[in-house]
């Protein structure tokens, strides 16, 4: 277990806290990769399986084999999954492309105004969110000022995959 | 103000968090997520064209088709309902209604109704008479 999962999981479970991830980067730094292999990481019961999974949404199927990340890209998604599935502590949710469904530039529309309460609110649900942005201005203040942790997410490391991208 | 992270190793001394690799998620997630990313931008997408073809067209306020008419075509288009545009009591062609039918500018209409009230003092339009 990495350092940062081991930090995220005493938040939520030993501190009952919750914790809100941003993960900021230039395009294609692997933003929302590294928050799927985050969350895959921190989101285990107590057996150590993960339970990263959620059902697949309506008109979206899934090959054999594949399971369907607990990832949101609107706020609709984001408020059914908080209030209609009973999700454990220290479960993730990832919020992908924040800046699109909680727009820096629309910050006294509803919905950025919704959010912002839920986001306020959360801490009880003892929950692990990850939003990806490409900056930390791209998306409302608001969401900023309740974040607990900030990755600047700067690219691929591995040679191998740059060298052979097949593979 | 950045506060990095603190960590301690294991020999108990401390540091400070500044960079950390994460490895590739498994397939069997990477894989539907990618999908599933472009079912949601495609739907995002065509929301905003349907979106845009509303709101972006030319009709701007100040190209009118009517500016670029002279006044013999404005007359002629006058003449094929002229009462609208006539005051019977004053006998005078009224500016207000030419300048809102025809959106055009006080000068303008000014000319026109000259030309306008020239032709009805002389009887010269058959349909007031």
């Amino acid at each position: 277990m990495s350092t940062i999962s081991k930090w995220v999981t005493r938040r939520t479970l030993k501190k009952d806290l919750d914790a809100i991830l941003v993960m900021a980067g230039a395009r294609g730094s692997c933003k929302s990769g590294s928050a799927l292999s985050l969350a895959y990481e921190i989101d285990r019961d107590y057996q150590g399986n993960s339970r990263f999974f959620m059902k697949p949404p309506k008109g979206f199927e899934l090959k054999k084999g594949e399971v369907m990340p607990r990832v949101v890209f609107t706020p609709t998604d984001f408020l059914n999954m908080i209030s209609t599935v009973n999700l454990p502590k220290n479960s993730c949710i990832v919020f992908d492309e924040v800046g699109v469904a909680g727009d820096s530039r629309e910050f006294m529309s509803k919905k950025n105004r919704m959010l912002k309460q839920v986001m306020e609110t959360i801490r009880s649900k003892n929950l692990v969110l990850l939003l990806t942005a490409p900056t930390l201005a791209s998306f409302d203040a608001s969401f900023r000022r309740s974040m607990s942790m900030y990755i600047r997410c700067l690219g691929r490391a591995t040679k191998e995959l740059i060298l052979n991208p097949g593979k | 103000m950045l506060k990095y992270m603190k960590v301690y190793n294991t020999n108990g001394r401390s540091g400070y968090l500044k960079k950390f690799f994460v490895t590739a998620p498994p397939l069997f997630l990477e894989a539907p997520y990618k999908r599933y990313k472009l079912f949601m931008q495609k739907q995002l997408y065509t929301t905003y064209s349907t979106e845009m073809s509303v709101v972006d067209t030319y009709k701007v306020k100040g190209i009118n088709p009517n500016k670029s008419l002279t006044n013999d075509q404005l007359i002629e288009k006058v003449m094929a309902n002229p009462k609208e545009y006539y005051n019977y009591k004053k006998k005078k062609f009224v500016l207000e209604a030419l300048q809102d039918s025809f959106k055009l500018s006080k000068d303008k209409a000014y000319n026109l109704i000259r030309l306008l009230n020239f032709k009805a003092n002389n009887n010269s339009i058959p349909a007031l008479s």
